[in-house]
């Protein structure tokens, strides 16, 4: 079952500025879901378009099957939502803050807050104003954690988060999302930290869907070959191969490769190209992947320049 | 959670967190109703502007509730909460009524010190809630669209500004007018404020009008303090009330004109015991030659009937003879100076064949607000008035009677207890005799305003008879042991323009 199902969404901050232009993606309940993109590439604005903090231009996004406007779904605890930046009210200590919002959340789980609280290190009688940065987000996603909402949607949450909180609050919402059902749908520009813990992804670049789906179905179809050879082969293979991103050094060139539209078997691309010394295709991290299709958008003008 | 424990899941929480400011609000309320009842003295003397304070004081407390869930920030924690926009909204504005509420208060328990009566709650009501709950909630408003605390204040302080700036030229608001006006910004406001909240994208106009709407909800207070409605636009005035006043222009020969003035006599008569106000007289000028000039004369004046405004209201109470005379109802004549201008000068002056006067009449009459027995330190309150006698000497002498009263005074909405326009008088029931006093001095005069709507005025007068009054009293003894004061105050009867019309003969 699609728990967020995302249809040609746009939207155009004023002076026109496009945020976003017709992105459509969706993710299965239960899913753990990357949002990636370079600053400014619309992560956030898609976000708060989910959430309904932001009314799109054109479009819909439907959460649970649910049309999410005007933050309905926030009203109704379907959707819960943290970002980096958030105003938590600084005046109460974390203790207040988790039973002031226990009444609010019909799903509020007090234990998993405790534990959650205990897991991060928290102290409940400091004041929210008091914490650190890092902690600051960690109590913001306690909150959000604890709620068990259907949807929880997170805008960069490690921002100001050492490495070693960041594993704890991966695992903590890992387990949370498979105990509860969650379907969490995540931006972060810490892809390498967060890629373990994601089942989907969806990168966007300028406002733009580039690629998404299950983060092993884009594995399979991204592939980075590298072959070693002289000139007029690497030059045909160059030319004749699909490629997001290509890296020339001497005799070596590598290519970050597209399944769908090129060949990615081994023995066939020996067939080809019988007078390359070696070629070898290998996996592609997420890191690599989203790095690839970033640089690609930025240099396609140059693109058969570069051929 | 149901809506209405939303509105209180907020406002317990907006309690919470606005509890230092909200304790300096409180604190100062208990400042301005112990000012207000003298309690302790030292408090009268501070010359704070305590009222300023208070208001102040519940402007930057609803600036810091509303500013905690601005309605347009994205990264506001109420958003992101199952909380409904209508329902922070309605906190907030539940929060702007305790703020209204705990004012109320002080205020009741500031009037009961005052003797506190139906109608002083009313008028109370009249100067305290419109003004104050459209001041807040242009406060409210403008916070909902300025990033920071900074920039409302500034915003706030703008608004003010240009309020005073705006030169009002018609000063006159019937109370009519300042209840829609005041229920029309109420609504307005509030339901934009409301909408604030349930439609958060932040565009520029909508922006823009918030504001705007905020600075304008603002300015009304400002204004309302300023034009009214004053004490004598509390009630209807009858206009019949200026049927009996008669004005005349009893001269039948050419009035003088000298030095560019053209001196123009205009004959009173009014019921025994009213003031009569004549103000802005303008004169049409007809000629031998058919010709016509417009003229007009600076200032204002007042005229006082042969006995006061005071003496009717006592007399119809105490049934009483006055010491010195009554006086007698007769016409007064007054000369007022109408300037001609150089130009008409020469066609005007010694030609004139007819008169047209046209005045804006006011007639005020007499009420007595308060008794005091002259004997010792005695003390006594009425609506709006305390007095305490603190010197009284009777001596069978020339003057006969001399006396220092301390005198206090609240204004309630504009409905100001002037001090000095209070008459005097000593009463004595017993003898059946009345001898009217003059407040030649006065002194440690003082105002301050103690609560919106609230202003609080002393003074100390010594009282002596008027000079034709001078005469020796008989039974001095019955006099020092039931003689009591009785203080007077105008009332405005009624207003109006008038024009009267006379033929010059030769």
């Amino acid at each position: 079952m699609t728990d967020i199902a995302i249809e040609a969404v746009s939207y155009r901050y004023r002076r026109n500025a496009e945020a976003l232009h017709d992105v459509s993606f969706g993710a299965p309940s239960g899913a753990i879901l990357g949002l990636l993109g370079s600053n400014g590439a619309g992560k956030t604005t898609l976000l708060q378009c989910c959430a309904g903090l932001r009314a799109p231009d054109s479009g819909d996004v439907r959460i649970g099957g649910a049309a999410s406007a005007d933050r309905a779904l926030i009203v109704s605890g379907v959707i819960g939502y943290v970002a980096e930046g958030v105003r938590l009210p600084g005046e109460l200590t974390l203790g207040q803050l988790e039973r002031w919002l226990a009444p609010l959340h019909r799903r509020w789980d007090t234990n998993l807050a405790t534990s959650l609280r205990e897991r991060f290190g928290l102290d409940a009688s400091r004041r929210l104003a008091t914490l650190s940065r890092g902690e600051y987000m960690k109590a913001a996603l306690l909150c959000a954690l604890a709620a068990q909402p259907r949807v929880l949607l997170m805008d960069e949450p490690f921002t100001g988060i050492d490495a070693v909180s960041k594993d704890e609050i991966l695992r903590a919402m890992v387990a949370s999302a498979a105990g509860a059902g969650t379907t969490v749908m995540i931006a972060s520009h810490d892809i390498a930290e967060i890629e373990s813990a994601l089942s989907h992804t969806a990168i966007l670049t300028a406002g733009r869907l580039r690629v998404a789906g299950a983060l092993e179905q884009l594995r399979e179809r991204y592939r980075r070959i590298t072959m070693v050879g002289d000139e007029d082969v690497l030059a045909a293979f160059a030319r004749e191969q699909a490629w997001l991103e290509i890296q020339r050094a001497g005799r070596l060139v590598s290519i970050v490769a597209d399944g769908e539209r090129t060949p990615l078997d081994h023995a066939m691309l020996h067939r080809r190209f019988d007078g390359a010394d070696s070629i070898t295709v290998e996996d592609l991290s997420l890191r690599d992947l989203f790095s690839s299709l970033v640089r690609s958008t930025r240099t396609a003008p140059s693109r058969a320049e570069a051929a | 959670m149901s809506w209405l424990r939303q509105v209180r899941h907020v406002f317990t929480r907006d309690l919470r967190r606005t509890r230092m400011a909200l304790g300096t609000y409180v604190l100062m309320l208990c400042v301005a109703v112990a000012r207000a009842v003298e309690w302790p003295p030292i408090m009268r003397d501070a010359t704070v502007a305590v009222g300023v304070l208070v208001v102040l004081c519940a402007a930057v407390v609803v600036a810091v509730a509303v500013l905690a869930d601005q309605p347009i920030r994205a990264d506001a924690f109420w958003a992101i909460q199952p909380l409904q926009a209508s329902a922070v909204a309605a906190s907030k504005l539940v929060y702007v009524l305790l703020l209204l509420l705990l004012c109320g208060v002080a205020m009741l328990v500031a009037l009961s010190f005052w003797n506190l009566q139906p109608l002083d709650v009313y008028t109370a009501s009249i100067g305290l809630f419109p003004t104050l709950t459209l001041l807040l909630l242009g406060v409210a408003m403008i916070a909902t669209v300025c990033g920071d605390f900074t920039r409302v204040g500034v915003v706030v302080a703008a608004a003010i500004g240009i309020a005073f700036l705006i030169d009002m030229r018609q000063p006159e608001m019937t109370l009519g007018t300042y209840w829609a006006l005041a229920l029309l910004l109420l609504l307005g406001c509030t339901a934009l404020f409301v909408q604030r909240y349930r439609d958060r994208r932040s565009r520029l106009i909508a922006r823009g009008a918030t504001l705007g709407t905020g600075m304008v909800v603002m300015l009304f207070p400002v204004f309302a303090a300023r034009v009214g409605p004053g004490g004598s636009n509390l009630g209807s005035v009858p206009r019949h009330t200026l049927d009996e006043v008669a004005l005349s222009l009893p001269a039948v020969a050419m009035p003088t004109c000298e030095n560019g003035r053209l001196i123009v006599p205009l004959g009173v008569v009014a019921p025994l015991g009213w003031r009569i106000g004549l103000m802005k007289p303008s004169l049409d000028v007809t000629l031998d030659d058919g010709g016509t000039v417009s003229l007009s004369a600076p200032g204002w004046m007042q005229l006082a009937g042969s006995q006061g405004p005071m003496l009717p209201t006592i007399r119809d109470r105490a049934n009483v003879s006055v010491i010195g005379g009554d006086g007698e109802q007769r016409e007064q004549r007054i000369q007022i100076a109408f300037v001609v201008p150089a130009a008409d000068s020469a066609r005007t002056c010694g030609r004139i064949a007819r008169l047209a006067m046209r005045l804006w009449v006011t007639t005020t009459t007499g009420t007595e607000v308060l008794r005091v027995p002259l004997q010792g330190p005695a003390r006594a309150a009425a609506p709006g008035y305390r007095a305490r006698v603190t010197a009284a000497t009777l001596e069978d002498a020339t003057v006969a009677i001399t006396a220092r009263v301390s005198m206090l005074s609240n204004e309630l909405a504009g409905q100001r207890n002037d001090l000095a326009a209070l008459d005097f008088a000593l009463l004595n029931q017993g003898r059946g005799e009345m001898v009217r006093l003059s407040s030649p001095r006065s002194e440690g005069g003082s105002s301050a305003s103690e609560l919106p709507g609230l202003r609080h005025m002393a003074s100390t007068v010594d009282l002596e008879p008027y000079t034709a009054r001078k005469t020796r009293l008989s039974g001095l003894q019955s006099w020092r042991d039931s003689a009591v004061l009785v203080v007077t105050a105008p009332v405005e009867r009624g207003r109006g323009w008038r024009q009267v019309e006379a033929v010059v003969s030769r």
